[in-house]
């Protein structure tokens, strides 16, 4: 999207002021008595019931509108830090915030892999762990993960949320044979 | 952050885009209604002539500056500019850039440091930080490094724009 509006910036700015000067200069040649420049005889017969009109209304909001999603895509989704003095601003990456709580989460025992997403408002942890099971290693991750994003001089601090998936929690039934065969011979 | 915001270039599109908007639905909304009415309508806009010329005026001539400093940003460089102090010293800004990146490697966890300076004078920042870097000491150490900065040239203010990339995996080499 970026590449997008920084590539058509030129056409388009240069597209406006043509339009502009047109404009200018049609409204100086009629002011002056000297009649017309833009050639409007030719729309002279349109109504607005026209065919037409709606065809180039229509192309017009679709332009539009494609303009507003390219501008409010465009941008880069920065996480604000506190500025550390006056006209300081500091800013990190969401990727960089996900990496930070990702290598606390991964260096905590009994977890084989973790994903993380980050946002401005929200963390969220997704574990997985073939040694415990959710009820134990959840509260212990979410401590970690919430530390994590605490050590950081944020503003506000996203919400942390932890899903642990471990074979643990699935039903007895579901589980392999020959762990089932384990936990039923004491 | 390294490279320059889109600010002009979103700000220019969302304004266009709206415009766009207004006068497309204005038109179908006109069309849809069966407002049967010339296209062109003279008739409506002939006593107030004058506000019409001035209007169109005033507007043909908005969109000719705000076009050309759109298209002219978009295709020109972003502007490194020198610092001239006084007593005819010239601090060029790859010098300062340097100069500031070099005292911001200097600190405890920071891995890599790009600067360019913006403005007169702005710094634009980048720091990658090694992977359990203490992101809070770093951040105190920074403002040190920006003052120094802003101390060693005599300047009241040096605003910065500083973009912190953490736990970078460090870049191994296969040999």
């Amino acid at each position: 999207m970026r590449v997008l509006l920084r590539v058509l910036s030129p056409f388009l700015g240069l597209a406006v002021a043509a339009a502009g000067a047109v404009l200018v200069a049609e409204v100086a040649w009629h002011w002056s008595g000297r009649g017309h420049l833009v050639p409007w005889s030719r729309v002279a017969g349109l109504r607005w019931t026209d065919e037409r009109v709606r065809a180039v209304a229509l192309l017009t909001v679709t332009a539009g509108v494609l303009l507003l999603v390219l501008a409010a895509f465009a941008r880069r989704k920065f996480v604000r830090l506190h500025s550390p003095a006056d006209g300081v601003v500091v800013v990190t990456t969401p990727t960089a915030l996900a990496r930070v709580v990702g290598n606390r989460v991964r260096a905590e025992d009994g977890v084989t892999s973790a994903s993380v997403t980050a946002s401005k408002r929200r963390v969220h942890v997704r574990a997985t762990s073939g040694l415990h099971d959710e009820a134990t290693l959840r509260p212990r991750l979410l401590a970690v993960a919430r530390e994590a994003v605490t050590n950081l001089p944020l503003p506000h601090h996203p919400k942390v949320s932890v899903v642990v998936h471990s074979p643990k929690d699935r039903p007895f039934q579901d589980r392999p044979l020959k762990e089932r065969a384990a936990e039923d011979t004491p | 952050m390294i490279t320059r915001s889109y600010r002009t270039e979103r700000v220019c599109a969302t304004l266009l885009g709206g415009l766009a908007l207004l006068v497309g639905g204005g038109a179908l909304a006109l069309n849809l209604l069966r407002v049967d009415r010339p296209l062109p309508d003279l008739d409506l806009l002939r006593p107030y002539l004058l506000w019409v010329r001035i209007g169109a005026l005033v507007l043909g001539v908005l969109a000719v500056v705000v076009g050309l400093r759109w298209a002219w940003r978009a295709l020109t460089p972003e502007r490194h500019p020198d610092l001239y102090l006084e007593d005819g010293l010239t601090v060029t800004s790859d010098a300062l850039a340097q100069a500031v990146a070099t005292d911001a490697l200097q600190v405890t966890g920071v891995a890599a440091a790009r600067v360019k300076v913006i403005g007169d004078p702005a710094l634009r920042v980048s720091l990658t930080l090694r992977q359990g870097a203490d992101v809070r000491r770093v951040w105190q150490d920074l403002d040190g490094v920006l003052t120094r900065a802003r101390d060693a040239l005599g300047l009241p203010a040096l605003p910065a724009a500083v973009r912190l990339d953490l736990a970078a995996r460090a870049k191994r080499r296969v040999r």
